[in-house]
């Protein structure tokens, strides 16, 4: 996989504010040089919300030029997208205006979000323990990377989007078909071949929803799109909305309070819960970045259309929802060697005032320590221990 | 590699501080996760033991060059009577205070036998001692 946030140095005024948000502590500025550190990047967004400089980025997929390559284009809409129409009509339009773009078919995957929505809740609940559930792939690489050990307790589902590219290149296998994953937020651009080269995708291209939205706003008239959007799907994208309000399904948004839940669950203090949902983002995916509208108005807009979705459920078998999410333990150094390492860390931080004021261009001490000891800076870029010295 | 923790008695607002440092430490080791889940369960359910029960004591944590890891918790009394007993799953004999901050359901004991590779208890008047390895 390539970069997915990328750094325009161009007019970056090395504010260190991204540094000091960053989640995971991936950023680090070294000779004045942004560095996000693709092994603890969750791709969330939070770094580009931050800047005030606008020089952190994510690259889209541009289909001016691929839509000639296949014979035959798909695109495939995020259900939270309805969070910014004011009617089903209005949403309807803007398919057609998607479709008249250059695809010859706009196609939704709420059905298969609604089937792993009912599934996820009818299976925690008949298999002992708690167990975690999130279409959003910035919280699965949050618990990948900084929670291996609930993995175990993550529902095994692959993501609707994923399901739902390869059901279409089943249905149209004799025809070279392009398929186009537009995009709410930065975590779904990484499910696709292009631009950040994830190979195991079915999806071809990814791209930001408000990367087009110009276009389809010109296009847009009375004319629509027959789509009919399943109201589980609906439920799944909606932190308000999933599960019924009951101890036995828990949800929770943002990435602070979900640290705070996964915390606890690794403690197994969560002990009546049988199903938490996630979402990296306020509300849910309908607080994606690149949707235009807001959460806060895009609960109610999405609950008002209500009466429009269907509660028609589609089948899926096994072999085409369940992955196996195994943790790639990659060859590490013996744990003796491992701890002569954490404990030279420990050492330099002594050292360090451990105020964790990010000058030196690192997110903590910490950090900064364990870089000096894996020779990539010297200790000298500690401002404040410089100080110290002088006196 | 060893660390001491000082474990106060009835100071829930601090209770479980020790297990967190002990896990990040773990995490940032690269511990294999299967024995890092038992390690933060039982060493949680330990530590809010020693806040609740106790007297007051300290958890010694130890990590050898295997990469073995060796929990010890030592308090000064006032002691389990019937330590068979304790081990019951729902025994408990938990103050309404602690039940009040959600501690207490008397799995306790059981569980981090569960958890631990190896597991031992002594107890008498002066104190308890408990020590767990996890491999």
């Amino acid at each position: 996989m390539k970069h997915v946030i990328s750094w325009l140095d161009t007019k970056c005024s090395h504010c260190i504010k991204c540094l000091k948000s960053c989640p995971t502590d991936a950023i680090s500025i070294v000779n004045e040089q942004v560095i996000i550190d693709e092994s603890k990047c969750i791709h969330c967004d939070v770094c580009i919300q931050c800047c005030p400089s606008r020089v952190l980025k994510v690259q889209s997929a541009h289909m001016n030029e691929t839509l000639q390559c296949h014979e035959y284009n798909v695109a495939l809409i995020p259900t939270s997208l309805l969070s910014d129409m004011k009617s089903y009509d209005d949403f309807q339009e803007i398919c057609q205006a998607i479709l008249k773009l250059g695809f010859d078919e706009v196609q939704h995957y709420s059905d298969i979000e609604g089937f792993l929505y009912k599934k996820a809740i009818q299976e925690s609940h008949e298999k002992p323990g708690i167990w975690l559930t999130s279409f959003c792939p910035t919280i699965n690489l949050l618990i990948e990377k900084n929670y291996p050990t609930l993995l175990d307790q993550v529902l095994p589902y692959d993501y609707p989007v994923e399901i739902a590219a390869r059901r279409i290149r089943e249905r149209l296998k004799d025809v070279d078909v392009g398929i186009y994953s537009l995009c709410e937020c930065v975590g779904k651009m990484t499910l696709a071949k292009e631009p950040f080269g994830n190979e195991n995708s079915a999806i071809d291209y990814a791209m930001t929803i408000s990367h087009i939205f110009p276009k389809i706003n010109k296009l847009k008239d009375h004319q629509k799109y027959p789509i009919k959007m399943n109201r589980y799907g609906v439920k799944s994208n909606v932190e308000d909305l999933f599960g019924n309000r009951s101890l036995s399904v828990v949800r929770v948004e943002g990435l602070n309070q979900t640290k705070s839940l996964l915390e606890l669950i690794e403690f197994d203090r969560i002990q009546h819960v049988d199903l938490v949902a996630m979402y990296a983002c306020y509300q849910g995916c309908i607080g994606g970045y690149y949707l235009w509208s807001n959460p806060f108005e895009g609960c109610y807009n999405i609950e008002s259309m209500m009466d429009e979705y269907t509660s028609d459920n589609i089948q899926l078998d096994e072999e085409n929802y369940r992955i196996d999410r195994q943790l790639d333990r990659q060859e590490m150094k013996s744990m003796k060697e491992r701890m002569t390492w954490f404990a030279k860390v420990n050492d330099i931080l002594e050292t360090l005032p451990q105020y964790d004021c990010g000058a030196c261009g690192f997110a903590n001490c910490r950090s900064l320590a364990q870089s000096v000891v894996d020779g990539k800076v010297d200790i000298q870029i500690c401002r404040v221990r410089k100080q110290g010295d002088k006196k | 590699m060893k660390k001491v923790y000082q474990i106060e008695k009835d100071n829930y607002e601090d209770a479980g501080q020790a297990s967190r440092d002990i896990k990040m430490t773990l995490k940032t080791l690269g511990l294999d996760p299967k024995v890092l889940k038992r390690v933060s369960i039982a060493c949680y359910e330990a530590e809010i033991n020693l806040v609740i029960h106790s007297n007051g004591g300290t958890i010694t944590f130890d990590l050898d060059d295997e990469g073995t890891v060796h929990l010890s918790f030592d308090d000064v009394g006032p002691g389990i009577p019937d330590i068979t007993l304790a081990m019951t799953p729902g025994y408990s004999t938990a103050s309404k205070k602690a039940r009040e901050f959600g501690f207490g359901a008397g799995m306790g004991l059981d569980n981090m036998k569960n958890c631990a590779t190896t597991f031992t208890i002594q107890s008498s008047c002066e104190g308890t001692h408990l020590q767990m390895t996890f491999v």
